[in-house]
């Protein structure tokens, strides 16, 4: 009652664009702003044209005000996407390493500052989309490995595991009762160190 | 002398210099948004952060005294940056508000669900906050009150007691510490973890699905993130 189901285990796909929202960007400025402290981070001096890091939601405000540029980070290129897509057509087994938040901050970058971009944003989205399928189709294919003890994802970002989680955690658990059903005998004991775990 | 206490000392320098200030409130809410996503990704209740959530409230609280200050001053007042600065503590207080109102209301569901668990053992009642004992006390008032009145009157007096463990099968409903998590991990693990006769050694930044049980303490320790 007090956490409608949706929410339980996992976060929404809103929530995780709000964890992305506190990831610090480059602006430049068009007016001077004074700087002050928030509760959970500070406004810094904005002089006109000197850049300035701020956490995206900051940078959005400014920007939907008409009071700055935001400087589109270096990843978010037509060069770098079109690498990062050949290495994850050439390493079948591994993921490349993206930023921890890139599908959010490149929708949101698209959606909201797209006049910023120094390159065509049409381009900048296909490319993304292009890379978040091959990724997809990849992670999709590794859950044929899922068994109940444990699976690496090294290199997945956190909206890519947030569309997993559900399916992941729900058959691993269920492999998990399977195999403690057939292994009755080895009595699984809570009082077992944390690090000596196996069923 | 823990670190609360001294971030407690900190923040009561009035002299304090501003940019240790601003890294101690970076760093509280950082803290505020990893105990969010630790309570709403694992299975059991975790500790109440007490001193965080003091110091987080308070600064909510001016802040919202500031801007009811100052939007009556808006409207005689000449400056133009002063309507931006508003509209931007506005969002930021919005944004804490949702990690603390979503922190909590996991923390409420979790009680709601193992109250009776919760109840029956000390370490588990030494998680909550006084609030949180209070309500759980009168939720589990109120419900026996209710499940008495409208049927358990009607049974016979050996099937009236709701935490019974006999037969095998417990009534009593506890947090499934074996659940699959998902973790980052923060730092190379000396130790490797054992899971079915296998020993994995986890090097920072790798990511893992596994049973919260077997890395429960290296969460605590922060050693490993989940997320």
């Amino acid at each position: 009652m007090s956490l409608p189901k949706k929410y339980k285990n996992t976060f929404l796909p809103s929530e995780v664009e709000f964890q992305a929202e506190d990831q610090p960007i480059l602006i430049i400025p068009r007016y001077a702003l004074k700087d002050r402290q928030l509760i959970g981070t500070s406004i810094p001096v904005l002089k006109p044209m000197k850049r300035a890091e701020v956490p995206l939601w900051l940078g959005f405000i400014l920007k939907q005000q008409d009071r700055c540029n935001i400087v589109t980070p270096s990843w978010l290129s037509i060069n770098f996407l079109k690498k990062a897509y050949q290495e994850e057509v050439t390493y079948t087994t591994r993921f490349f390493r993206m930023p921890w938040n890139w599908l959010e901050i490149s929708k949101m970058i698209l959606d909201k500052a797209s006049d910023d971009m120094t390159e065509p944003p049409h381009q900048i989205r296909a490319l993304i989309q292009d890379l978040r399928e091959v990724r997809l189709i990849k992670a999709r294919r590794g859950l044929k490995e899922l068994n109940e003890s444990y699976m690496q994802l090294d290199n997945l970002s956190l909206m890519e595991i947030n569309e997993l989680r559900p399916m992941v955690v729900g058959v691993m658990d269920q492999l998990r009762k399977l195999q403690v059903g057939t292994n009755e005998d080895e009595e699984v004991s809570d009082e077992e160190g944390p690090l000596s775990y196996d069923i | 002398m823990d670190i609360d206490d001294i971030l407690k000392a900190f923040d009561q320098e009035t002299s304090r210099p501003q940019r240790s200030q601003s890294k101690l409130y970076r760093q509280d809410y950082e803290s505020l948004k990893k105990a969010w996503i630790n309570e709403r990704t694992s299975p059991e209740l975790l500790h109440y952060e007490v001193d965080l959530m003091e110091r987080v409230l308070k600064r909510i609280r001016q802040q919202m005294e500031f801007i009811e200050l100052n939007s009556i001053e808006l409207q005689s007042s000449e400056e133009k940056d002063i309507k931006l600065l508003l509209v931007i503590i506005e969002s930021e207080l919005d944004r804490v508000n949702f990690v603390v109102r979503s922190y909590l209301r996991t923390r409420l569901d979790k009680i709601d669900k193992f109250t009776i668990y919760i109840h029956n053992e000390e370490q588990e009642l030494k998680k909550l906050s006084p609030e949180e004992t209070e309500y759980m006390n009168r939720h589990l008032e109120i419900l026996v009150e209710l499940y008495n009145k409208q049927f358990l009157s009607k049974l016979p007096e050996s099937l009236h007691t709701l935490d019974d463990t006999s037969g095998g099968i417990s009534m009593i409903e506890s947090p499934e510490l074996s659940k699959s998590v998902f973790i980052r991990v923060l730092k190379d693990i000396e130790i490797p973890i054992v899971i079915g006769g296998e020993e994995i050694d986890m090097k920072q930044d790798e990511i893992y699905v596994l049973s919260y049980r077997l890395v429960k303490d290296l969460i605590q320790a922060e050693e490993v993130a989940l997320i």
